[in-house]
């Protein structure tokens, strides 16, 4: 059983069809955001038969004796339920970012973010720093090129905690070129 | 200036005051509702996912096909979810009552 209607659970449909006994792809619409020529693949499994659309529903309950997967339960928006027998569920849900253990660590995450100095990405802890989505301060652009910039600062700051007795002199990789390290 | 009633995954309702054009995540962050809103509003995630109450839901604009695709990967999904980074405050929606989902 896969759940999802985006390019992952699509392509596993497509790439688990030919070893699993039976796949049932779960997906709320009829619509798959997945790249035109998987889903039309996902759409030719199915007529043959290799694939079971389960749609439009969505994950329900799961039944199992506590160790195994016996089966899902799926039920529409509407409420129609079916019972579907499955050894193993698949799901590709989204994008969240989860600080899980992270959260614990004394680092006063709020909401999800860690706030942190945007100059060096120091959190509060001395020696710990935070990048990237997990890293929050005001007026933060949450772009991909943010995330480079926030990842040069902390490094930069961070070689003063790793290397406190030797200077860091700034230059750029296009006249300096990037090091290479002898292996 | 309009209002809109927050209902938290615990049940409380938080009524706050909106500006015109703001979108309803914007309102939601900036007075630190639990709500993770990843990506910021650039319609690339779920996470701004919130149920609007039925009696509100037919007088938004319907959701673009972008947000269909990202209201698949939103959990609990119901016939009146939208991502709330996408419904604007205007004084259409004074009043408007929407609920929270849990952020894991």
């Amino acid at each position: 059983m896969i759940a999802g209607g985006g390019d992952s659970a699509v392509d596993w449909a497509i790439a688990l069809a030919d070893s699993a006994a039976e796949i049932h792809v779960i997906h709320r619409r009829e619509q798959f955001r997945a790249a035109p020529e998987t889903s039309a693949r996902l759409h030719e499994l199915a007529a043959a038969g290799k694939i079971q659309l389960v749609i439009p529903y969505q994950l329900a309950a799961l039944e199992g004796d506590g160790e195994r997967l016996a089966a899902v339960i799926v039920k529409t928006l509407k409420g129609e339920e079916r019972r579907i027998a499955a050894d193993h569920l698949l799901a590709f849900f989204g994008l969240a970012s989860k600080l899980g253990p992270i959260n614990d660590w004394g680092l006063g995450a709020h909401n999800g973010v860690i706030p942190v100095d945007p100059s060096t990405g120091a959190t509060s802890a001395p020696g710990v720093f935070a990048i990237g989505d997990i890293a929050g301060y005001p007026r933060k652009l949450k772009l991909i090129l943010t995330g480079f910039a926030e990842a040069a600062h902390a490094a930069h700051a961070a070689y003063a905690v790793v290397h406190p007795d030797r200077a860091l002199h700034f230059e750029h990789s296009t006249t300096a070129g990037v090091p290479i390290r002898e292996s | 200036m309009p209002v809109i009633h927050f209902v938290t995954t615990s049940g409380e309702t938080l009524t706050l005051a909106a500006e015109n054009g703001r979108s309803i995540m914007e309102v939601a962050k900036a007075n630190d509702l639990p709500m993770l809103a990843a990506c910021g509003g650039a319609l690339a995630c779920a996470t701004c996912h919130v149920i609007v109450d039925p009696e509100w839901y037919d007088r938004l604009d319907p959701p673009s096909e972008d947000e269909e695709d990202l209201l698949d990967t939103a959990h609990g999904l119901t016939p009146t979810s939208r991502l709330c980074c996408q419904i604007r405050v205007s004084d259409a929606l004074d009043g408007i009552r929407v609920t929270l989902t849990p952020m894991d």
